[in-house]
């Protein structure tokens, strides 16, 4: 038996118990082996950086196994372990008669959202310093009070048009207030 | 109106520029910062604190301590290098950096900051666990050569402080330790407490209570001079091995800052170290403060970073810039 | 010492002034420790200053006071907003959040105050009764024995984390591999920085652990419109049954005592405290009973853990005069400016300075339970307010909390990246939580692993020490024990 069929075993265990359905509930998703990809993949990047830097080996006196002795213990099983479940999950769709239908986890109807939220921050993130944590904070607050009110589908009547701007500006008031004043916090 | 907006964009650039050039007579109209690259609660936190609330009173205007943690201090003392250099940011440099720059490509080097002023140095110890027998620094030399290496030191991480005192230590005592590196002074002082190590260099102040106490006896202070908390408790030149290390302490600017901002900024800290009341305060904390002004305190760490070289090289700690 | 303790407790409790000052030291740390990104060391740091004008023992009390409200306070946010006030409330989220989701924010809140309490009677019976015994018994684990409890520990996490296993322990490790990112503890070599200069301080657990559970849940609620319906904001009832109260209360016991341990050991922290017991009640019930979605045992490990912490930290403090976490060498740090150098001889020179400590604690303890009561009720109507403000709200503070922690924007970024990854993972199926366990047990691992090597340059150590022997005999039992019995089953016909 491959290391990799010994090591999957408690998994398999754990799927079994779970599927009590028919055969469509037997089989794995799609996204089940993107997850070994993904344990794999940065398992390569964190190797690649590790056999990239000169200065590691430089460290090791006496009896010390060195800065680079855990990482590489753990990369590696990292690698063996993502390729494991990648192995794992085709067996299973295998036996089982190819993969579980998507059940729409990655459709951009409900991706576009929170990748939005994602490109925003780092936005934020960037405009702290130039504008300053107040100002930055206020136009992100307005903005996302304001998208957030409309995904609640709640309607727009006038007050909104004052309410919600003021809510944001309170918000981003407030927790500059405490934590720059409050609690001295050197905020940009 | 577009013209006017761009006559007084133009207008305050100017207006920038002179204020470039008129700062040393304004300095300082806003908050000065003082970065301590580690974080908050440390001792040299506690020392800054006091300092930034004395320089307060004579610069006229606050100094606000600010940490900035991570990598040994080198991310903190990097954004400082890298800040304007109109003198409202400063910086506490310790020996940690010297080390430092020779260790970690991203640090910055010493001739990228200006020295304001020196604080002191707190001497740096030797001593040696209760179990050892250990009682002088005769014993631990005739201990350590019989058999070299067998003696294990408990210090901090390659690099710092109390490293770099153990291996100057060594070169001084003629003996050879196995460093045993920890995080902290608290698990240093754990360490020779419990036997895991059978000497431990830290400063005074670490391991004076438990000198007291008899748990272990600290064999020699790393000053040049007794010091105060310890006053029976002989220096290494007085037991015929010359050496004085520890942590020395010292406020930065950015090489480019005006000499007339640094002078404001030196006579400010001055006056804060030589207030009698902050003396009493840092006294009692185990603080050695010995002020040093600019000139003299840029030779001081200039004459340090000469002679710690050949030391960090031995002990194999140069990686980069190798002289 | 008794007569001590009994003088100065009757004056603190006849002395309004005093009972004051308790009162808002602790107020004071509730909402310090409540704030994501100021921890209790923080905490203890800004207040420091105050308390150079007190006398010792006053000093005592304020900064106990903010010192124990801030590590009970972190739980509010980590229950409420599902982002750790202190790294020591990060697991108190894990079980609490999802309670407060289902509209037992307040039952979830009764439970994280009643098991901080036991915790931090706990931590004052240790600390009174056993300080010098287990001070001395503290010396008998030295890197190897530290080592082993790790691997202990990350062991029962692996086999007990909520959805697939074998995914959880690679989750486990990805963490330990993080663990690894910046300089080196014992050469200051820098490793995994990628060129990045600002990696080489680390990863810092505040902004990871405001990023995989903070951020990455709100991306997760973005993904459908949000429902105004306030199930969550409901405050069903305050009090849990007392049967349910009762059913919890070994594993408040069992968490207290590993919480005092692990304070014990100095610089090992209410993190790493937490762990361990969430990881032991998660190995005793995990067969019976579900963690992760709202499981009360965990909050109760978690805060029984932390709150007990605080009277094991104190230990070493009172009689080696080691600080046993940052939070006591700030206490360090206030002492010295009054002269007060504790060391071992402290029980024997300044009785009433260590009755002050029992006293301060006992106090906070107390206050903490009587203004925490009437509180909850406040706290737990946070959630009411419209879905818009509550998760702009906790953008906002995610973004403020993962800078405050070291002043750097660099790990705002860091929060960010470990939001999208941590919810990309998530949708996956990889379980985030070991990561979190990984980040925090794995440097504490390798640096006692490697010293020990420097230290006995053998690896036979790990087996001829009695400790550590009887420690590794344990995890690979635990460890074998589920395969032996899946072996069995697949081998037994059914």
């Amino acid at each position: 038996m491959s290391r990799a069929g010994a090591t999957g075993k408690p998994a398999r265990r754990h799927k079994a118990g779970q599927a009590a359905g028919g055969d469509e509930e037997r089989r794995p998703a799609l996204a089940e082996l993107l997850a070994g990809g993904a344990f794999a993949g940065i398992a390569l990047v964190g190797m690649t950086s590790l056999a990239n830097n000169e200065y590691l080996e430089l460290g090791r006196t006496g009896s010390d196994p060195g800065p680079g002795f855990v990482p590489w213990i753990a990369l590696t099983v990292l690698l063996i372990g993502g390729v494991g479940h990648i192995l794992i999950v085709l067996r299973r769709a295998l036996v089982h008669g190819g993969f579980r239908a998507a059940d729409g986890g990655f459709s951009p109807a409900r991706l576009w959202m929170p990748g939005l939220m994602l490109l925003s921050l780092v936005a934020y993130q960037a405009a702290l310093r130039p504008f300053g944590f107040l100002s930055a904070s206020i136009a992100f607050a307005i903005v996302w009070v304001v998208i957030l009110h409309w995904r609640s589908g709640e309607g727009l009547c006038a007050r909104h048009v004052v309410q919600l701007p003021a809510e944001g500006v309170a918000l981003a008031v407030g927790v500059y207030l405490i934590f720059r004043h409050g609690i001295q916090v050197p905020l940009p | 109106m577009k013209l006017k907006r761009f006559a007084a964009l133009a207008l305050s650039v100017a207006m920038l520029g002179l204020a470039g050039v008129g700062t040393a007579a304004a300095f300082p109209d806003k908050p000065v910062t003082l970065v301590v690259p580690w974080p908050a609660g440390g001792g040299s936190d506690t020392l800054m604190r006091m300092i930034a609330e004395g320089a307060t009173g004579s610069l006229g205007q606050p100094v606000v301590v600010v940490n900035k943690p991570g990598a040994g201090g080198s991310l903190g003392l990097r954004e400082v290098a890298e800040s304007p250099p109109d003198g409202y940011t400063m910086s506490m440099v310790a020996t940690g950096f010297i080390a430092e720059q020779y260790g970690n490509p991203n640090s910055p080097t010493l001739d990228q900051y200006k020295v304001v002023a020196f604080i002191g140095v707190d001497p740096a110890i030797i001593a040696a666990g209760k179990d050892t027998g250990i009682k002088t620094l005769e014993q631990l030399v005739a201990e350590g050569k019989a058999e070299p290496g067998k003696l294990r030191n408990a210090n901090d991480q390659a690099g710092g402080t109390a490293f770099v005192a153990a291996s100057l230590m060594e070169i001084a005592l003629g003996i050879d330790l196995t460093l045993v590196p920890y995080q902290g002074s608290a698990p240093v002082v754990q360490a020779i407490m419990s036997g895991e190590t059978q000497t431990a260099t830290p400063s005074v102040t670490d391991l004076i209570a438990q000198h007291k106490a008899g748990e272990v006896t600290i064999l020699a202070v790393a000053g040049a001079e007794r010091h105060f908390l310890a006053p029976d408790i002989p220096t290494f030149t007085e037991a015929g091995f010359p050496l004085v290390t520890g942590t020395v302490r010292a406020i930065v600017v950015p090489a480019e800052t005006p000499d007339e901002v640094v002078a404001k900024l030196e006579a400010a800290i001055m006056a804060a170290l030589g207030d009698e009341d902050f003396k009493k305060r840092a006294t009692a904390a185990g603080f050695s403060i010995a002020p040093l002004g600019s000139a003299d305190a840029t030779a001081f760490l200039q004459k340090m970073d000469e002679d710690m070289y050949p030391v960090l090289l031995e002990a194999g700690l140069v990686k980069v810039r190798q002289k | 010492m008794l007569t001590e303790f009994s003088t100065l407790a009757l004056e603190v409790l006849t002395s309004p002034w005093l009972l004051g000052l308790g009162v808002c030291a602790t107020l004071l740390g509730i909402i310090l420790g409540a704030l994501p990104g100021i921890s209790s060391t923080m905490t203890l740091a800004v207040l420091l200053p105050f308390s150079f004008s007190m006398s010792p023992h006053v000093a005592m009390i304020f900064l106990i006071g903010a010192f124990y409200g801030s590590v009970y306070g972190g739980s509010i946010s980590a229950i409420l907003l599902n982002i750790p006030g202190t790294p020591g409330s990060m697991v108190t989220q894990l079980d609490g959040y999802p309670m407060a989701r289902r509209g037992d924010a307040g039952q979830a809140l009764t439970y994280a105050l009643m098991a901080s309490t036991i915790g931090g009677l706990f931590g004052i019976v240790g600390l009174m009764l056993f300080a010098p015994i287990l001070a001395e018994a503290a010396f008998a684990f030295q890197s190897p024995e530290y080592a082993v409890i790790m691997v202990f520990g990350l062991s029962m996490l692996a086999y007990a984390s909520p959805g697939s296993t074998y995914l959880g322990i690679m989750s486990g490790i990805l963490g330990l591999a993080l663990g690894m990112v910046g300089l080196d503890v014992v050469t200051n070599l820098s490793r995994f920085d990628f060129g990045i200069h600002r990696l080489q301080g680390g990863i810092n657990i505040i902004p990871f652990a405001v990023g995989i559970f903070g951020l990455a849940e709100v991306l997760r609620l973005l993904e459908k419109p949000l429902d105004s319906d306030r199930s969550a904001s409901r405050i069903v009832s305050l009090w849990p049954s007392i049967g349910q109260i009762a059913a919890r209360f070994g594993t408040a016991i069992r968490s207290s005592a590993i919480g005092l341990l692990v304070g014990i050991i100095p610089a090992a922290g209410s993190a790493v405290a937490v762990s361990i017991s969430y990881a032991q009640e998660k190995k005793l019930f995990g067969k019976r009973e579900t963690f992760g979605d709202g499981n009360p045992r965990g909050i109760v490990a978690a805060e029984a853990g932390n709150n007990a912490c605080v009277g094991g930290a104190l230990i070493p403090l009172i009689t080696l005069g080691i600080p046993g976490d940052t939070m006591t060498a700030v206490l360090i740090g206030a002492l010295l400016v009054h002269g007060l150098r504790p060391g071992p001889d402290l029980f024997v020179e300044h009785p009433d300075f260590i009755a002050s400590i029992y006293v301060a604690l006992a106090l906070t303890v107390l206050v903490t339970f009587l203004l925490a009561l009437p509180l909850m009720r406040v706290f737990a109507r946070l959630l009411s307010v419209p879905p818009r403000i509550l998760h702009v709200g906790v953008l906002i503070l995610c973004v403020t909390g993962s800078y405050a922690v070291q002043n750097a924007l660099f790990d705002v970024l860091l929060m960010i990246f470990f939001g999208g990854a941590g919810y990309l993972l998530a949708k996956v199926g990889v379980p985030t939580a070991p990561i979190m366990f990984g980040l925090v047990l794995g440097p504490v691992l390798e640096e006692n692993l490697r010293r020990t090597m420097i230290v006995y340059g053998d690896w036979s150590v790990f087996l001829t020490r009695p400790i550590c022997a009887a420690m590794l005999a344990v995890t690979v039992l635990i460890i074998a024990f589920p395969l032996i019995t899946a072996l069995r089953q697949r081998l037994t016909p059914t």
